[in-house]
């Protein structure tokens, strides 16, 4: 019943620095969170997710041949978590970002120093968007606020 | 009296020894415990309850359900059901269907022997019964935190972690439709997730039929995010959605749609049939009615 | 007299610990009996403790407003004894949830998640009724022990009293109203607040006497009450079985027919037949709230008490005992003299204690009117006292009314300004006390705080502080037992435009670009150059061999085979078809323009 669960990794098996990815080279969120655009979760990428571009080398950077030998030696899936929200919370990203909601609105800027901004959330900074209290400026459409909306 | 090095070293040893014994019985007793009850059982419950289904149903005629007459309903969508009385012959599958849709827990034996199970679904007088969504719930009146609440579209829905479990919604309940978990089924081994996508319920919240939330929410979440953000006039109006019991009936007597929907099944199905309720239900403006007798 | 007392407590109360202990690691199915009722012998006992609670302020603070004279001793017993049955009324409501450690979400504030309780709940109602009874009467009680140290706290007795008189009748009106308001046949009835109200008072009267008795002296005026209500109770159930055909016949037979023994005088003399007709008010009165509340039993017989009822029973009595007759001998042996703290009475009747009273306190200059003598209700001196804080305790409520009534969390409900009314004298009686109290003690320097009460009250306020702290904090929520790694491969089925153009975005953007041209600032810099889209080669190569390059891959492009569908790839291929043919006519329109 269910997918073969998949041992906790420590994150720093392959070391990453988000400052070196994003925006800065022109990538969005979604290349890597393959999820943020269309599922409920916006997941980690994959190994063959980041030899769709490391399959050559990017730059001149001598760090790159580290990194190269690492990937070769890595897991099919070398990033896993704990999911950050409990269980009887709906989170939903493709609905949020269809909605315009852009993914440094929730997750900050932090994520630029490899925070991905769990300090920033909690029930009550998710009822003040969808209840219209902050964000006025984006204009968001009204948001559900019913319980059912986003528990299950 | 000390001991000497020989009686200190036996005595570790003996401890030693010891805990190896016990510590190894341990293990099998946990995992004995943390088994997950087979399929059959689930099964065998269903049966057990249809022989032991004695209540009947008092029906009288009710309207046909409109719109929600609380403030902020939806004028689009009212999700409901109608159960068809000539076209169920009690074979319990739509029980069977939604107890593992729902990860419904099954109950220890001498509750069982009693006639009192956990499933959102009874037979009563030979037809499914469960919560009928009522649009003027007593329930929710009365639930002190706020856990059992009303959505928009017409769910009387159950958020089990707000659930202090004060169990003054099923003592308001005129027909008892709410189950409580007296037991911690997981603890119990009673418990199975056959269906991920809905949680298992601690002990002491209560539960009922949800109308299957879970496959609503999804529905409405893909929806909603294949939604270009300009464009777009057309709404969210659950159609395809059908709730596991629904699903799983094989005369069609379930019927699952939209109130407010005229291309819904539900609402094209039960035009111009006489619909029921149960007596106690029909002045609270019920969401799943009964329909019998031709047309 | 006081070991045996005690000894009988701890008899009765250790084993009921244990019940209680049990009662809570187990939850309601220790004590359940039937799930059919909901509700059992905790809520049973929390009414019938509630209602005792109610008797004590009756003789204290209602009898002192009426200017009924109850000499200071008797007063003050019935004082403490409502505190001592709060703190019993407060452990059953909480010790009978189902999940008790979400207690707090009853509570009618926003808490930190956004979230608010229900307020048009009764439950609501009682959660906070109950609370600021229990504090109004710690405060009652406290001011009444220290007016013999302190005489001028004796000016804010009767406001309190005042302030009292209707909190109690509001309280028992809301814990009726626990069950007036379902939909339960037996609990339908507009008379059940009185008659919860005047089985609490039957209830508390016969808890009085009983008290007295140990004490030592009596009061006719309360046994003479006592009876009466006997025959008003049965006037109610009569009533009742005449409406709803229910009848508890053993309620009747110990609460209703054994008090009229009280007419012999032989029984009535003695000590001992005396506290056999108070037991037998309360246990007839305790078999009727079981009846209550759980009307499916029928009678007693058909569905016995198990031994957690029997031990949660025990519990409260025995912890009764202990805690009310463990304070009482405290408070007569820390202050001088035993007895005399809690005032002298010589064992006569009432009106010579009430004489001696008075003489007492007209030595001490405190003016009093005389007795038969009318003063208009705003012109008394209670009156003056609390005008203030009475307007401040009004603009409160009216404040935190309109406060709830904005709350988003009711736009689906159906909810009105008079679904807040039984909150509103509770928050107006406490905020009054406050304001009362504050005044008095910071504005006007009524009474002064010796050194040590002034850093217990601090420690107090804290501690207060620290429980509204959690209250709003409320519990942690319970971490998720998922795990999130990369996305798995999704189901083999036709994908629609809007899909496709998710999948993209997300997987092919980064170097095709988002419209189907390059993405310039990835490509240049770091990443080769892709094919540009064409609509006729891509006509050319037809859809399956497009198909094939997504999932297979080609130069500077990995395969997606694992990571999409054959079905998701034909998809982007359409897609990618519709951008090119887009491409082109803005490529033909940019022409277009620029021939102009």
């Amino acid at each position: 019943m269910g997918e073969p669960r998949v041992p906790e990794r420590a994150v720093g098996s392959i070391p990453f620095d988000h400052a070196l990815h994003g925006d800065s080279i022109g990538l969005d969120c979604a290349a890597c969170h393959t999820g943020s655009r269309a599922s409920a979760n916006a997941f980690m990428p994959s190994k063959a997710d980041c030899m769709d571009c490391h399959r050559l080398p990017l730059t001149e950077n001598p760090g790159i041949e580290t990194l190269d030998s690492m990937l070769a030696k890595a897991d099919d899936r070398p990033w896993s978590h704990k999911r950050h929200l409990p269980d009887h919370v709906v989170f939903h990203h493709g609905v949020h970002a269809a909605a315009g909601v852009a993914c440094a609105d929730c997750h900050g800027r932090g994520y630029m120093q490899n925070r991905y901004g769990a300090e920033l959330f909690n029930m009550q900074s998710c009822l003040k968007c969808h209840r219209g209290e902050t964000f006025k400026e984006k204009g968001f459409k009204p948001a559900a606020t019913y319980c059912a909306a986003c528990h299950r | 009296m000390g001991m000497d090095r020989r009686e200190f070293i036996k005595s570790c040893s003996l401890v030693a020894v010891m805990g190896l014994l016990f510590g190894c019985r341990k293990i099998p007793l946990e995992e004995l415990a943390g088994d997950l009850p087979s399929l059959k059982r689930f099964e065998d419950e269903v049966k057990l309850a249809l022989s032991q289904a004695k209540k009947t149903l008092d029906l009288v005629k009710v309207p046909t359900p409109g719109a929600l007459k609380i403030p902020g309903a939806s004028a689009l969508n009212r999700f409901g059901m109608a159960i068809d009385l000539d076209a169920c012959d009690g074979c319990g599958k739509c029980i069977l269907a939604c107890n593992l849709e729902n990860n419904v827990p099954l109950v220890p034996d001498e509750d069982a022997a009693r006639g009192r199970f956990m499933h959102w679904v009874d037979m009563r007088g030979s037809a499914p019964f469960m919560c009928v969504h009522c649009g003027n719930a007593p329930c929710e009146r009365v639930c002190p935190t706020g856990a059992a609440n009303h959505t928009p579209d017409g769910l009387s829905a159950m958020m089990y972690k707000r659930c202090t479990g004060s169990r003054f919604c099923g003592a308001n309940c005129p027909v008892q439709a709410r189950k409580f978990n007296f037991n911690d089924a997981q603890k119990l081994g009673l418990a199975r997730q056959f269906n991920r996508e809905v949680p298992l319920r601690d002990k002491g919240v209560m539960e009922k039929c949800s109308l299957c939330l879970h496959r609503l929410q999804n529905d409405r979440l893909k929806f909603k995010t294949s939604l270009t953000v300009d464009a777009s006039a057309e709404e969210w109006r659950g159609r395809g959605v059908k709730t596991a019991c629904a699903e799983a009936c094989p005369k069609n007597a379930i019927i699952f749609g939209n109130w407010l929907d005229e291309k819904s099944p539900l609402v094209k199905l039960t035009k111009n049939r006489e619909l029921y309720a149960p007596r106690e239900l029909a002045d609270l403006d019920p969401s799943v009615v009964f329909m019998r007798g031709r047309r | 007299m006081f070991k045996y007392l005690m000894l009988a407590g701890l008899a009765l109360f250790l084993p009921g610990l244990y019940a209680l202990g049990y009662s809570i690691f187990e939850g309601p199915s220790a004590w359940m009996v039937d799930s059919r009722t909901f509700w059992g012998t905790p809520i049973s006992l929390f009414v019938f403790w509630i209602g005792l609670a109610h008797a004590g302020t009756l003789l204290s603070a209602i009898f002192l407003a009426l200017d009924i004279k109850l000499d200071r001793r008797t007063a003050l017993i019935a004082e403490l004894s409502t505190l001592v049955c709060l703190v019993f009324a407060g452990i059953f409501p909480l010790m009978h949830l189902g999940v008790v450690e979400n207690f707090y979400m009853v509570m009618p504030l926003l808490d930190a998640r956004g979230n608010f309780a229900n307020v048009g709940s009764p439950l609501v109602w009682d959660f906070c009724c109950i609370a600021v009874y229990a504090l109004l009467s710690l405060v009652f009680f406290m001011t009444h022990l220290k007016t013999r140290e302190i005489p001028a706290l004796d000016k804010y007795r009767k406001p309190m009293a005042w302030l009292l008189f209707p909190l109690v009748l509001w309280v028992h009106t809301v814990v009726s109203l626990d069950f007036a308001t379902t939909f339960v046949p037996q609990w339908r009835g507009a008379f059940f607040p009185v008659y919860f109200i005047a089985g609490a008072i039957f209830s508390g009267l016969a808890l009085m006497n009983l008290l007295l008795c140990s004490e030592g002296y009596r009061v006719r005026l309360l046994e003479r009450l006592q009876l009466i209500f006997s025959w008003f109770m049965c006037a109610i159930w009569i009533w009742d079985l005449m409406l709803k055909g229910s009848f508890c016949t053993s309620a009747f037979i110990f609460a209703g027919v054994l008090p009229q023994f009280r007419m012999i005088a032989v029984i009535r003399e003695n000590k001992w037949g005396r506290i056999a007709l108070s037991l037998s008010v309360l246990i007839g009165l305790f078999l009727e709230r079981l009846y209550i509340v759980s009307p499916e039993f029928g009678s007693y017989a058909a569905s016995p008490l198990n031994w957690i009822d029997w031990g949660l029973i025990a519990f409260s009595v025995g912890g009764f005992v202990l805690l009310f007759f463990g304070i009482r001998r405290y408070l007569s042996w820390k202050m001088e003299g035993a007895g005399s703290y809690f005032g002298e009475v010589d064992g006569t009747d009432l009106a010579d204690a009430e004489q001696q009273e008075l003489e007492k306190e007209g030595a001490r200059g405190i003016e009093k009117p005389k007795k038969g003598f009318y003063i208009q209700p705003w012109a008394s001196e209670e009156y003056h006292v609390l005008r203030l804080p009475l307007l401040v305790g009004f603009a409160f409520a009216l404040v935190y009314s309109i406060w709830v009534l904005s709350q988003s969390v009711f736009a689906n409900v159906e909810f009105s300004f008079a679904n807040i009314v039984p909150l509103l004298y509770p928050v107006i009686a406490l905020v009054t006390t406050v304001t009362l109290y504050v005044r008095a003690y910071f504005v006007e320097h009524a009474f002064t705080l010796p050194r040590h009460e002034k850093w217990a009250s601090a420690i107090v306020l804290v501690l207060v502080a620290a429980c509204a702290g959690a209250f709003f904090a409320g519990g942690s929520s319970q971490n998720s037992t998922n795990t999130i790694d990369s996305q798995s491969i999704g189901v083999d089925a036709p994908v629609s435009q809007s899909h496709a153009r998710l999948l993209w975005n997300t997987r092919c953007a980064t170097c095709h670009g988002v419209d189907g041209k390059f993405n310039e600032k990835f490509v240049r810099e770091f990443y080769p150059v892709p094919q540009k889209l064409d609509v006729q080669r891509l006509d050319s190569l037809g859809a399956d061999s497009l198909v094939k390059v997504i999932l297979n891959g080609r130069a500077n492009m990995n395969a997606y085979a694992g990571r999409l569908t054959p079905s998701e790839a034909l998809g982007l291929v359409n897609y990618m078809q519709t951008l090119a043919k887009s491409a082109t006519e803005s490529a033909k329109e940019g022409d277009n323009d620029s021939a102009r």
